[in-house]
């Protein structure tokens, strides 16, 4: 009896172990949409290096985190908007830990730390800080940031996520202010493994702005139209934050043999001859990531089988914090046979690539609108819609990617010229974003 | 008379106030330009001790990159990785001893944004290597030529088209980093300094314009490569605002402020402190930061009230004020006071002045029926006719004294007059003598008169009469021991003189001109006793004076002699 009970809480001890000792690594899915290509002919075909987190188990201990929020309380954040802001980090401050290190700061056209960065530990007096911010002048958008980052800093270690929320209402107009700006600004931040995820709130603040510095510090972007939405972000925010699996991954694609990459489809990265390079900044649980790339395969003479490209990809665990490898080969079949192209189609990457180049799409529609054509604009809409229906078709399985972004077009065709553009152009700037960089909300 | 008072016065106020006023304005123009100089010279400080902060950012990261730089492996790939993991860098560019590009590698494959960074630093790297060469060759010849390109720094030039870069390389020469604690801020900044050996470590900063705005490049010279390493400017940027003053602390400042960092377009990157900026406003004061920075600028904001103290001035216009009003006051008080005394003594006179016309009517009646009783000496026996004698020439002594304060009082109001009428000298004077003489028996004197003044002449005789009367009673009082009293009349042309002398004691020539004055009697033993009011002499001289004349006292030894001089215009018969 003793010795069955022994057995029975050893086993006890292992089988978790066991089972977390499954999940521990980030799962590495190299595609291409079509893994049969014809003979004697120039062939496109799409790449999808996916990264997908591993599952945290529950009740175990996440990635600590050092994060600072950073926010606009300029002059037209008063009334209802500051007030829904402070709910909003308040909230987010309940959900942080012990181990966690958090710092707030306001800015209008000067910056204050509200809350210098420190550890979770006093939560009541970290929210009555916040409770004390009043809304004041201009927006100093830049200097905000800054200062979360040297808030960041304090604490700033490899096994933490590294991340600043910074929400804003309106334009940047003291210190640097363009997207550009805001743009290097995050480059330089994901360097430091800090990433900024900017919310926009109301319909004053620019979007190209907000999108670039998340873009480039690969953070997430969401467009908040009524205040009182402010703290269902904020929760998926740090839905996100919290399940950081792996940071500082790094994807090395080599291609062989003459295949030449053409572009980099939603994402950052440098083509270099025919090595990609692609950064991210982290991996979260359960979700997938990817880089898709539009590549072209060389014409061959005779049917076979030809390696494309290598896979490499370097990343840290954060829950067991040590530096781990991926790697994978991908190949290509050269074939006569037009069925056997057709019938092996990659659904999933090939309407990963339709999304991905209709976001281009409708990226050049909004350009053409800025610029003032809005016939063209219209125009190349209405043809990304049908497009998108025709794609739709072929690909059943993927309707509902599909509906998703004929919708958005269409309500973006219907609106260039109305007055509610400019939060049609909120709008489609974070679907845009959201589809370029896989956002989970 | 007022006015003159007034003005006088008024003078005597503003004068002393005029000119304090005018040094106090002087010495607070002097104070509060000596205290905007001060304060100024305050604000600069404050301005450098940051701009001493954003020094010492710089130069972590110019230790940080030396240090990267030594460890920077070689393969290409390997550098790229490098540089794609420092978060203070845009690119880095590698030239070998023969000034030949490395790093990046045109000649390889290399990205987009590395093709960019060879082409926008082209010019650069010329520059750099050119003056490189000259700090290491001729040293005296140069001199001039790299102080020419300094002198360009100061001046960024203007941002131009979009796909040309312009810029001014200023490059600085930094002593091996042992030193680096002594460094004074001057040769921090300066031009290479020829005086500094060259050791084969050098290191230094370029800050270059290019459309953007200012850019800084960190260069090394190490074993035969030179490094170049294009600072990431917006994360500078970002590093140093994360390093200077958030806005919610408790400044020590008792005034609002603000300290604004501005780029080389005059823009306001960020600001901090308590004061809230209006587009219009202006700083206080500025100053560029430190090189390579040196195109940005650290401006103090304020308000305008801080430039002026004020109080000097409030001492000032108190004190002024408190002068004037004290001034004024006095004024007012000695006015009145004057005008009181004037009052008062105007009073007295014409008190005086009714006094004796209240007395002459009386008078007149008694010396009237006296004089009639002297008439009728024969109905009267010898012992009244000689008390008769004393009531007349008593009363008539009366009526002198009182004709005197009445012309004295008339003087003082101005309304002595003279009435001329056409008569003789000799027969007034005959009069005056005959009328007096009872009295002067009494004191045993004796009139000698020698009358050569008989012409006809327009004169008053009433006057005369009492001019004589006051000399001839002071003889009476004074020179009685003398026993004679010569008077001698002569005349000239229309001018008659009287010449009054005695033989009594004389008066001292200290004494000679005050006798003349009211009110003043010779203190001695002879006066002592004597009644008299003192105003005879002097009312005799004025009476003299308005008949045109004058009295004049000369020397004698034995007793005085009075010089009356008359205006007697002759009567044409």
């Amino acid at each position: 009896m003793r010795i069955l009970t022994t057995a029975i809480i050893c086993l006890s001890f292992v089988t978790p172990w066991a089972k977390a000792d499954l999940q521990k690594h980030v799962t590495l899915d190299v595609g291409i949409s079509s893994p049969y290509v014809l003979i004697g002919q120039d062939n496109v075909a799409y790449l999808k290096v996916g990264l997908t987190g591993f599952k945290l188990a529950p009740l175990k201990t996440r990635t600590p985190v050092n994060v600072a929020i950073v926010l606009d309380r300029s002059g037209s954040m008063q009334g209802e908007k500051i007030e829904r802001a402070k709910q909003a980090a308040k909230l987010a401050i309940s959900l942080l830990g012990e181990k966690d290190i958090v710092s707030v700061v306001s800015y209008d056209d000067k910056v204050n730390v509200v809350v210098p960065a420190t550890k979770v530990g006093n939560k009541k007096r970290i929210q009555s800080l916040i409770d004390e911010v009043r809304p004041g002048g201009y927006t100093a958008l830049f200097a905000g940031v800054s200062k979360g980052a040297d808030q960041i800093r304090t604490f700033i270690a490899k096994n933490k996520v590294n991340r600043i929320i910074l929400l804003s209402d309106g334009l940047a107009n003291v210190g640097p202010s363009s997207p550009h700006a805001l743009g290097q600004l995050g480059l330089s931040l994901a360097k430091e493994r800090i990433s900024v995820t900017t919310i926009g709130l109301g319909l004053g603040y620019n979007e190209d702005l907000m999108t670039q510095l998340a873009n480039n510090s690969d953070g997430n972007h969401a467009f908040v139209e009524h205040a009182r939405d402010l703290a269902n972000i904020f929760q998926k925010e740090f839905n996100d934050v919290l399940s950081v699996v792996a940071q500082k991954i790094q994807i090395n694609i080599n291609f062989h043999n003459n295949i030449r990459p053409i572009r980099i489809l939603g994402r950052n990265g440098q083509i270099i001859g025919n090595k990609v390079l692609v950064n991210m900044n982290q991996v979260y649980s359960n979700q997938e990531k990817y880089v898709l790339l539009e590549i072209e395969i060389p014409h061959n003479k005779a049917a076979k089988r030809l390696p494309i490209a290598n896979v490499q990809v370097n990343y840290d665990n954060s829950i067991s914090g040590r530096a781990e490898i991926l790697n994978k080969n991908i190949s290509v079949n050269y074939t006569r046979s037009e069925d056997m192209v057709d019938k092996n189609i990659n659904a999933n990457i090939m309407s990963a690539a339709l999304e991905q180049k209709s976001v281009e799409k409708s990226e050049l529609a909004l350009q053409l609108r800025d610029q003032g054509k809005i016939e063209e604009a219209k125009k190349i809409l209405r043809e990304n819609t049908r497009t998108l229906q025709k794609e739709a078709k072929r690909f059943p399985s993927q309707v509902k990617k599909f509906e998703d972004l004929m919708s958005i077009n269409k309500d973006t065709a219907e609106n260039l010229d109305s007055k509610n553009w400019s939060k049609q152009r909120k709008t489609l700037r974070k679907k845009i974003y959201e589809i370029e960089k896989q956002q989970s909300y | 008379m007022k006015t003159k008072l007034f003005l006088i016065f008024g003078l005597i106020v503003i004068i002393p106030v005029g000119s304090l006023l005018w040094l106090g304005l002087g010495y607070a123009q002097e104070e509060q330009s000596m205290y905007r100089f001060r304060l100024l010279n305050l604000l600069q400080e404050k301005l450098s001790l940051r701009d001493a902060q954003i020094r010492e950012i710089i130069e972590l990261k110019s230790r940080n990159l030396n240090q990267w730089l030594a460890k920077l492996p070689s393969r290409e790939d390997q550098i790229r990785q490098a540089v794609a993991e420092q978060p203070d860098i845009n690119q880095i560019f590698i030239l070998n001893s023969n000034n030949e590009i490395r790093f990046p590698n045109p000649k390889t494959l290399i990205s987009q944004s590395e093709e960019d960074f060879l082409y926008r630093t082209q010019r650069l790297r010329q520059e750099l290597i050119d003056t490189l060469n000259t700090k290491n060759g001729e040293v005296q010849g140069n001199k001039a030529k790299v102080a020419k390109r300094e002198k360009r720094v100061n001046r960024p030039k203007a941002k131009t088209r979009a796909d040309k870069s312009e810029f001014e390389i200023s490059i600085s020469g930094a002593p091996s980093s042992t030193l680096s604690k002594n460094r004074s801020q001057e040769s921090w900044n300066a031009q290479p300094h020829m005086e500094q050996d060259f050791s084969p470590e050098n290191e230094g900063w370029v800050a270059w314009f290019w459309e953007e705005g200012l850019n800084v490049v960190y260069w090394k010279k190490s074993a035969g490569k030179l490094y170049g390493v294009e600072l990431h400017r917006v994360k500078l940027l970002s590093d140093i605002i994360g390093k200077l003053p958030s806005s919610e602390a408790n400044f020590t400042e008792q005034h609002p402020f603000t300290i604004s960092l501005t780029d080389s377009r005059n823009q306001i990157v960020y600001q901090w402190g308590t004061l809230k900026l209006e587009k219009t406003d202006k700083p206080l004061t500025s100053i560029p930061l430190s090189f390579p920075l040196n195109a940005w600028t650290l401006a103090y904001y304020g308000p305008k009230s801080l430039l002026t103290s004020s109080s000097p001035r409030w001492s000032i216009f108190a004190s002024l004020i408190a002068v004037f009003i004290t001034l004024v006051t006095l004024a007012i008080y000695f006015y009145r006071e004057n005008s009181r005394e004037i009052r008062e003594a105007q009073q007295r006179v014409n008190f005086v002045n009714q006094v004796s016309h209240e007395l002459k009517t009386p008078l007149t009646n008694i010396r009237m029926y006296a004089e009639l009783v002297q008439e009728d000496e024969d109905d009267v026996d010898q012992k009244t006719v000689k008390r008769i004698n004393v009531i007349v020439s008593e009363s008539q002594r009366l009526s002198r004294m009182i004709a005197n304060v009445l012309s004295f009082s008339k003087e003082k109001n101005n309304k002595l007059q003279l009435h001329l009428q056409t008569g003789i000298i000799d027969e007034c004077v005959t009069n005056i003598i005959k009328n007096f003489s009872p009295s002067l028996k009494k004191k045993q004197m004796e009139i000698r008169y020698r009358g050569e003044a008989k012409n006809k002449v327009k004169m008053d005789c009433d006057v005369i009469e009492q001019i004589l009367n006051n000399m001839i009673s002071n003889a009476e009082k004074y020179a009685s021991e003398g026993k004679y009293l010569d008077i001698h009349t002569s005349q000239d042309k229309d001018t008659t003189t009287i010449i009054v002398q005695d033989f009594g004691q004389g008066i001292s020539k200290d004494n000679s001109k005050k006798i003349f004055n009211e009110f003043y009697r010779i203190h001695n033993t002879l006066h002592e006793g004597v009644s008299g009011a003192g105003i005879g002499l002097s009312i005799a001289r004025k009476l003299a004076r308005l008949h045109g004349g004058d009295i004049v006292l000369s020397d004698k030894d034995n007793g005085c002699s009075f010089c009356i001089t008359l205006m007697t215009p002759k009567v044409k018969k």
